[in-house]
């Protein structure tokens, strides 16, 4: 028995000499990734991007970097319709230099509007050599039907719902989907001791269970999108919520708006709007990427929107002002 | 896909299990025939002679013929072809047990039937024991399968509490995730793959205290019979393992009672006799989180549960000759109730009920009824977390019959079908407040029959195959066959080689995020109509040496791959993208195990060399329960008068994990409707290395225990003092990406055991 003590105690002493606590390094080797953003509006011929790389930092809190890692003397070209259009390289002031104090490097064009459903493509060959490139379908719509209204909401309104469609679009590559973005809000002001606010009230497509707001999600497959009047009329009321000075609140319109998106950017700006179901906790945040040779996102959308008149009558029964 | 897609010789194979298994009907039919002229059948139940309790997995050894068997679960043995109206030496014996000799002598044409009941003694197992262990085993199809009767358990370092699936972990091929968790893994596949069975009724969630403990109070379990894979057809619905738990009956002879305190828990037992049977029922509760906060940093754990237990036996011969009839009750209940509105709570429960009809007919004939129900239930509740809510729920409804019948030849028969009606509720919530049941409803009815070719010592076949008629949902064809087969086949008296082969089905699946560093508990859903169940096939072969009674060697190597595993689709990114997806994986591995008993020592040492991988849209990757190598040695030592002494050490190399590459700025659009954010709106953002490329620390463990029997009057006292960690290794659980801190598991632990028994 002394033995087989005395081979235990032998035994945990040597391995608890030799088992020096292993350290584990969190970080693998440094990758050097380029990161390229470029989200082309059809409103507008001034489009921007920006290439950047990834950095390391001592530790683990990003937020410590302080080398700005946004690229310059990189070359950027679009292509679309059979016209290629090279941005320029350019700086601006930063509206957050808590992190970087130097100016944010970036590119741009101001003659580049998009005015058909056609593909166009990306290219940044970066100053290293390395090209990043990406595709993508520039989305117009071209107009919005209202049902259910006349584009206006009053008090003697008669209809249950308020309601919107619109057509698809004939993309040149129809297997890479568009993507669909509707909101409806009302646009007001809020005026307190001459300090007027513009703020914008988002309606919910309904309520489940008379408690939980739900609102539109960007969907592939549709074409319309109702809102109940009852729902409509909640928001408004909601507006001032507790607040006695109803006086104060000065409603403007109602405004319908349409995002239509490349599959691209929807899936990327999915990840960040966070309306999936979430099964469980997660470590890793979603992330999607459709820059062939390195990350970020290159898309497109349009917006179309329609304005609905909110008459004197129906703002004045909440006790509001008409702006 | 279809199932032809991936199993091109199905159709194939099947006819050909269909087959094997008609010829070998008539093949023990046509030798029951010819054999009853000249031999008998033996039947016999084997208990203590104090409580009546059944004692499974008992030898028995005729000294004339040099044969051997062993009782099931049950208690029961059957041993055929045996000469007749000849006086036959049957020695009965059990480990802990005095062996028990008497002369039989078998009749013709009628089976005949003994009881034996053994007295507990201090000297264990002696040399005629291990003789009838190892002819009883001459040629069972066992391979992958490990026995274990409840009391083998008691000597090993128990930890802060006995607890049947952490002594599972001890075995080669079982894996774990750490400290943290008694959830295993075995063979490379995931958790949700297990079949765990409490008296023939699965349990969906069988955890404590966020799965660092089981739910099965090991002081109600009778055995515990656990395949690693290569599985028999009676079995179905899981891809990996089984785990079958059989309960206790209870003092059938004088009311007795135990109770016990641990650090963690305190508890009652109590179990005596009712008329034409017994009865047992038990009871755990925590009172401290204290022992829990060493498990997890020494961070509160603000855990809750309980669980209890309760069984009815009942046979009368007037009521219903040679029948038994039990009805078994189980409840386990967690909350953890963080008592801060900013943290969420979680609650969840199991319920099982079971009444099982067991009956033994004139003939070598065994068969069971079975009804029974399983309701699991858990919830988590977000308070002002900002985390969602989720309520899952199973009800799982049983019937099922299986049959045995025991050819005078020794080939056997079995079959069975089992119908379980599945009804699955899980209300996801999403960020947009929106409640949606991705629950369903459906029923499997199946049937299995298998034939055991044992009528030659050297040889053993088990081929069977399972169909199932209905399945619960899913793709795919509505039917599917799983055909199995086992070999044992006995190069010579100390060497033998054993393989098997199956096809596996499963249709229900739990929603498990790899990424998850702590699994509260994983929700449970039947596999959605837009994906294939999955299904796996298992290649097993081994090596059995004994080259004497004391010792043993077993060596196994398998190969299982595994279709259309239901995972999260990491890629949904719209409400209409599935939830899951589908993924293939693949295990292999090789695994040595050796035992040396010979008193006062009894030592055990294993090695297992495993792979797993999982292949989700073409990436290919470890597993995070993918351990390369794996070491267990276990020392247990009797000092005599009560005393045992016992170590345990552990290792196994590291788990994966995803490293961190660096960092970019991420654009956030928080609206595209604004102007200039391509421009202002970066935030950064972690950028991960390929996943689960990097490895943690080797895992390394010594647990010391010393146990102390004793009598104080009619009050039997066991004492039990471990040390877990003994040299204190910082085994590393996870790190925080965002800080870079380390996360370890259990440092060293000093704890203790008093348990009274009356």
């Amino acid at each position: 028995m002394k033995k087989l003590l005395l081979i235990l105690l032998i035994s945990s002493i040597a391995i608890s000499i030799f088992s020096c606590d292993d350290s584990v390094n969190p970080k693998a080797g440094f990758e050097e990734v380029y990161i390229l953003n470029c989200i082309i509006r059809s409103d507008t011929s001034y489009q921007v991007a920006t290439i950047s790389h990834s950095f390391d930092v001592e530790g683990y809190d990003p937020y410590t970097n302080e080398n700005d890692p946004f690229i310059k003397d990189a070359q950027i070209k679009l292509f679309y319709n059979n016209s290629v259009f090279v941005m320029s390289d350019s700086s601006a002031p930063r509206t957050d230099n808590s992190r970087y104090k130097t100016q944010q490097n970036f590119y741009y064009t101001k003659s580049f509007k998009p005015m058909y459903n056609r593909p166009m493509k990306i290219e940044a060959v970066l100053p290293n050599g390395k090209i990043l490139t990406a595709e993508s379908d520039v989305l117009t719509l071209n107009s919005i039907h209202v049902y259910s209204t006349d584009k206006k909401i009053s008090l003697n309104n008669t209809q249950d719902v308020i309601g919107f469609n619109w057509g698809r679009l004939n993309t040149s590559s129809d297997n890479k989907g568009v993507y669909f973005s509707p909101e409806l809000v009302i646009l007001y002001a809020y005026e307190k001791n001459n300090v007027v606010e513009n703020l914008q009230k988002k309606i919910p497509l309904y309520y489940i269970n008379g408690e939980t707001p739900v609102y539109p999600q960007i969907e592939t497959e549709i074409q319309s999108c109702t809102f109940e009047m009852d729902v409509v009329n909640r928001a408004m009321a909601e507006i001032s919520g507790g607040d006695l000075q109803k006086g104060n609140y000065k409603i403007n319109k109602a405004v319908f708006r349409l995002l239509v998106m490349d599959a691209g950017l929807a899936a990327y700006y999915s990840t960040q709007k966070t309306f999936l179901d979430e099964f469980s906790m997660r470590v890793n945040q979603p992330d999607a990427s459709n820059i062939q040779g390195g990350l970020g996102v290159f898309g497109s959308y349009s917006v179309k929107q329609v304005n609905i008149e909110l008459t004197t009558d129906y703002v004045e029964s909440f006790g509001y002002q008409k702006k | 896909m279809t199932t032809k897609d991936h199993f091109p010789h199905f159709e194939k194979v099947f006819y050909i299990s269909v087959s094997a298994v008609l010829i070998f009907l008539l093949l023990g039919i046509n030798n029951k025939i010819s054999a009853q002229q000249r031999l008998g059948i033996l039947r016999g139940f084997v208990a203590d002679s104090a409580s009546g309790e059944v004692l499974p997995y008992a030898n028995i050894y005729i000294k004339e013929l040099g044969r051997g068997a062993s009782t099931d679960h049950r208690g029961f043995f059957i041993m055929s072809s045996l000469p007749v109206e000849k006086n036959l030496t049957v020695a009965v014996s059990y480990i802990g047990y005095g062996t028990k000799e008497f002369v039989v002598s078998v009749r013709p044409y009628i089976v005949s039937d003994i009881r034996v009941y053994l007295s507990q003694t201090s000297i264990r197992l002696q040399t005629i024991e291990k003789i009838g262990e190892r002819i009883a085993k001459e040629n069972a199809t066992d391979l992958s399968l490990q026995k274990i009767a409840i009391r083998d358990l008691e000597f090993l370092p128990k930890g802060v509490e006995l607890d049947i699936f952490r002594s599972l972990q001890s075995m080669p091929g079982v894996q774990t995730a750490g400290d943290v968790s008694a959830r295993f893994y075995v063979r490379g596949s995931a958790s949700n793959q297990n079949l765990v069975l409490l008296d023939n009724v699965p349990i969906y969630n069988p955890f404590h205290a966020l799965g660092i403990f089981s739910a099965i109070d090991p002081d109600m379990v009778s055995t515990v019979e656990f395949y690693k894979g290569g599985f028999p057809s009676e079995y179905n619905g899981r891809l990996s393992s089984v785990l079958k738990v059989v309960t206790r009956d209870g003092n059938r002879n004088y009311i007795s009672g135990k109770a016990s305190l641990s650090l963690l828990t305190a508890k009652v037992l109590i179990e005596g006799p009712i008329p034409s049977g017994s009865f047992i029922a038990s009871f755990r509760k925590n009172y401290s989180d204290e022992i829990l906060k060493k498990f997890r940093n020494n961070n509160s754990i603000p855990a809750d549960f309980y669980d209890y237990f309760v069984k009815i036996n009942y046979a009368n011969d007037k009521f219903a000759k040679d029948a038994k009839f039990a009805l078994s009750i189980f409840k386990s209940d967690d909350k953890v109730m963080n008592d801060n509105p900013m943290r969420e709570d979680f609650k969840w429960s199991n319920n099982t009920i079971n009444i099982n009809y067991f009956q033994i007919s004139d003939s070598p004939l065994f068969y069971q009824v079975e009804i029974g129900a399983s309701n699991f239930k858990g919830e988590r509740i977000p308070n002002e977390s900002g985390a969602k809510g989720v309520v899952n729920e199973i009800k799982d409804a049983i019937m099922r019959m299986d049959f045995n019948y025991v050819y005078e030849s020794k080939d056997e028969l079995a079959g069975g079908f089992k119908i379980s009606d599945v009804q699955s509720k899980l209300l996801l919530e999403n960020f947009r407040g929106q409640v949606t049941d991705v629950g369903s409803h459906g029923t499997n009815i199946s049937a299995y029959v298998k034939y055991k070719f044992l009528r030659y010592p050297s040889l053993g076949i088990d081929f069977g195959t399972r169909i199932n008629a209905t399945r619960l949902a899913g793709g795919g064809p509505a039917y599917f066959f799983e055909p199995r087969t086992s070999l044992t086949y006995r190069l010579m008296p100390e060497l033998a080689f054993k393989a098997s082969w199956g096809i596996y089905l499963q249709d229900i699946v739990t929603i498990s995020d790899e990424t998850e560093v702590v699994t509260i508990f994983e929700p449970w859903l039947i596999t959605p109509s837009y994906l294939t169940p999955s299904r796996a096939i298992h290649y097993v072969c081994g090596l059995e040496y004994t080259p004497s009674q004391n010792i043993s060697f077993n060596l196994e190597g398998y190969y299982k791959i595994l279709h259309d595993l239901a995972v999260i689709n990491e890629k949904k990114y719209f409400p209409n993208d599935p939830d899951l997806i589908p993924g293939e994986g693949e295990a292999s591995g090789v695994e040595f195990q050796t035992r040396y008993l010979s008193l006062p020592y009894n030592i055990s040492a294993s090695y297992s060399l495993a792979w797993s991988f999982k292949n989700i849209e073409g990436v290919r990757y470890a597993p995070r329960y993918d351990s390369r190598h794996t070491v267990n040695l276990s020392i247990e030592y009797d000092l005599g008068a009560g005393w045992t002494t016992s170590a345990m050490w552990t290792y196994s190399s590291g788990l994966p994990f995803t490293q961190i590459a660096g960092y970019y700025e991420k654009l956030t659009i928080d609206d595209l409707h604004d102007d200039n954010y391509v421009l202002n709106s970066y935030l950064p953002f972690t950028l991960l290395s390929g996943k689960n490329i990097g490895r943690l620390p080797d895992y390394h463990r010594l647990d010391l225990s010393i146990s102390k029997k004793f009598m104080i009057g009619k009050l039997k006292i066991y004492l039990d003092a471990s040390a877990l960690n003994v040299y204190n290794r910082k085994n590393l659980f996870y790190f925080r990406r965002d800080t870079g801190e380390r996360v370890d598991m259990l440092p060293f632990l000093p704890t203790a055991t008093l348990k009274v028994e009356l």
